[in-house]
């Protein structure tokens, strides 16, 4: 790794009651990299990516971006710092159409109390620029209410970018999405991380989406990462296998266990 | 009681023993449509509408013109509750604590300091003001059904202020004697100053809705996460909604304390609430500026029942049972449904359908 980390974390952890969600996870990211992050349901995945983004105070441990550290944040201090994010269920603003919807991004951009501009022509064509990068130009005027799911997290991604982000967190990018559109969406991500040098951290379910496009990618369970490095590296760590195929102890049992009846 | 009530939603607001829970911003004001400035059609429609407004006073007798003035008070009165409701999803019950407080401002100005009208109508707007930047204050901490409690026992400790501070507000014998300066005594000229101040009003509420903080207010009420994600406080941008809805319903009450030309403590009593939230749902919350159109309904019925019935509220409230099953988003929502259903379609027509902007056919 040649260029300074764009985010560090470092020794996170966070508890709710007795269960630990995160346990001292460290990783770290640099610019224009692709890191997914996978691991069960409930592994603790979204957790680190809400303490990260701000939006979960971090129980221990810190997150650095750009060298500063971000613990006691808020989401939008963050996003200020330069970094866009997705959200496992899409949250757009419903109620406005796709252009609108970028076009709120830009205006909380504005200092001042933008009482007096009219905001339908605001940063139109910007708006219009960040659409046309993801496709969905001919979207514009269409109500985000209209739109099928699969768009809605697009847009979500043209939100996100908007703010020409250096780090971006996509919290289960492609879910809800058909599987064509998943592979075109991260193909896409990953030409615009690559192009704009953007470090993107990812989590997803779908291993083909994974291993197509992640650079690195690091495996949590129950909270702690079990395993980190090259995706075809982790592909063959046996913890990683037993994690996502079983241990294979009850069947093992169970055969075992016909052999005695036998 | 009420100030129980406020101490414990500003303490725990979630009650002693229950933890706090995350309440969405889901309102029932949930636009699902987006909102468009108007087409210059309807810009037309309502500049002849305004016309023909400031024409009554060739028709109508002094009565008429007063009823008339109640009416655009209650037009301007609706329509700052509609801005914080609909614009901004946030749900008050006690929306008289500022008209009423706008409405004492004017009458002490004019009472305690003998100062003529004009400074009497700046004064109102300002106390609304002051009395939403120190409500509001406690009140955007809070979303969902505690803001509402919390607005409604702002609004029951401000009544009970006005009704108990018996030396500054003359408590229940209210204060008499507020008329407007010699140049706006007459009806008409009445009539057409509030004519003017109603129209002003409505259309930078309106202006505000598409303004760029109109956009901020809206994202924070349509996906609180995702506003701060993008970098919009929710609790900066809602404050600030709730001062100006404050400002707009403190120069209606300001106006209704020269209409009458005198003001007791019930212009800041749960009733005046109610109408206010009545006149809003009426005109159809989802809309931006429907209440117009419930202020307008809502007000002729209550004063035409008052006349025409012994059991006027009774039928009223009838009525506004049947408004609301008969149509759902109000009028102006379920009208502008009727009109722009056929009128999309028109506009569209030979367009192919696109719902989704990529091959969602293939498969692995």
């Amino acid at each position: 790794m040649s260029a300074a980390p764009l985010l560090e974390v470092e020794h996170l952890s966070k508890s709710y009651g007795g269960v630990h969600a995160v346990q001292d996870v460290s990783f770290s990211l640099v610019p224009g990299e692709m890191l997914a992050m996978i691991g069960p349901n409930g592994a603790g995945k979204s957790t680190c990516f809400n303490m990260v983004g701000g939006q979960i105070p971090a129980g221990s441990g810190r997150v650095r971006i750009d060298g500063r550290d971000v613990s006691g944040l808020s989401p939008r201090q963050i996003w200020r710092l330069g970094v866009g994010r997705t959200f496992q269920v899409a949250q757009v603003f419903k109620s406005m159409t796709v252009r609108e919807n970028v076009q709120s991004v830009f205006a909380s951009r504005e200092s001042g109390w933008g009482f007096f501009a009219r905001a339908g022509s605001a940063h139109r064509a910007e708006a219009e620029a960040v659409l046309g990068l993801i496709g969905m130009a001919d979207f514009a005027d269409r109500p985000c209410a209209d739109m099928a799911y699969g768009d809605v997290k697009r847009l979500e991604l043209a939100m996100a970018l908007a703010n020409d982000p250096k780090l971006l967190l996509m919290d289960e990018p492609a879910a809800g999405m058909a599987p064509l559109e998943r592979v075109e969406l991260m193909g896409l991500t990953a030409r615009i991380a690559k192009e704009r040098q953007i470090g993107v951290l990812f989590t997803e379910h779908d291993m083909d989406v994974v291993f197509a496009h992640a650079d690195r990618m690091m495996v949590l369970n129950r909270g702690q990462l079990i395993a980190e490095g090259k995706p075809e590296d982790v592909r063959q760590d046996p913890q990683v296998r037993a994690v996502y195929l079983g241990e294979g102890l009850v069947y093992d049992q169970a055969a075992a266990a016909r052999r005695a009846n036998a | 009681m009420f100030l129980v009530m406020a101490v414990v939603l500003v303490i725990r607001p979630w009650g002693f023993l229950g933890k706090p829970i995350q309440t969405g911003v889901t309102t029932i004001g949930e636009a699902t449509r987006p909102w468009r400035p108007w087409s210059s059609a309807t810009s037309i429609a309502v500049a002849a509408a305004i016309l023909v407004a400031a024409l009554l006073p060739v028709v109508l007798g002094s009565y008429g013109l007063s009823v008339g003035a109640q009416i655009l008070i209650a037009v301007v009165f609706a329509m700052s509750l509609q801005f914080q409701m609909s614009t901004g999803g946030l749900d008050s019950f006690g929306h008289a604590a500022y008209f009423g407080l706008g409405a004492y401002g004017a009458a002490m100005t004019v009472e305690w300091f003998d100062l003529p009208m004009e400074a009497a109508i700046l004064v109102g707007p300002l106390t609304g003001l002051l009395g939403a930047l120190i409500f509001g204050w406690f009140c955007v901490r809070l979303s969902g059904v505690y803001f509402a409690m919390l607005t409604l026992a702002f609004a029951q400790i401000t009544w009970s202020i006005a009704f108990q501070w018996v030396d500054v507000t003359g408590g229940d014998n209210g204060i008499l004697g507020v008329w407007p300066s010699d140049w706006a005594a007459s009806p008409a000229n009445f009539y057409w100053l509030t004519l003017a101040v109603a129209v002003v009003a409505v259309l930078a509420l309106r202006h505000l809705v598409f303004s760029p903080f109109g956009y901020r207010l809206r994202a924070v009420r349509d996906s609180t996460v995702r506003a701060e994600a993008v970098g919009i406080s929710r609790q900066r941008t809602q404050y600030v909604a709730f001062a100006i809805s404050g400002t707009a319903a403190g120069l209606a009450g300001a106006l209704f304390a020269f209409l009458k030309g005198s003001i007791f403590p019930d212009v800041l009593a749960i009733p005046t609430s109610i109408d206010a939230l009545v006149m809003v749902l009426l005109g159809g919350v989802a809309t931006v500026s429907g209440s117009v159109v419930g202020a307008i309904v809502y007000t002729m019925a209550s004063i035409w029942l008052m006349s025409a019935t012994d059991l006027s509220r009774l039928v009223l409230g009838g009525f506004i049972v049947f408004l609301v099953v008969a149509f759902p988003q109000g009028i102006v929502g379920s009208l502008s449904a009727f009109v722009s259903g056929p009128f999309e379609r028109w506009r569209t027509r030979g367009r192919a359908e696109r719902t989704v902007a990529l091959p969602a056919e293939g498969s692995r």
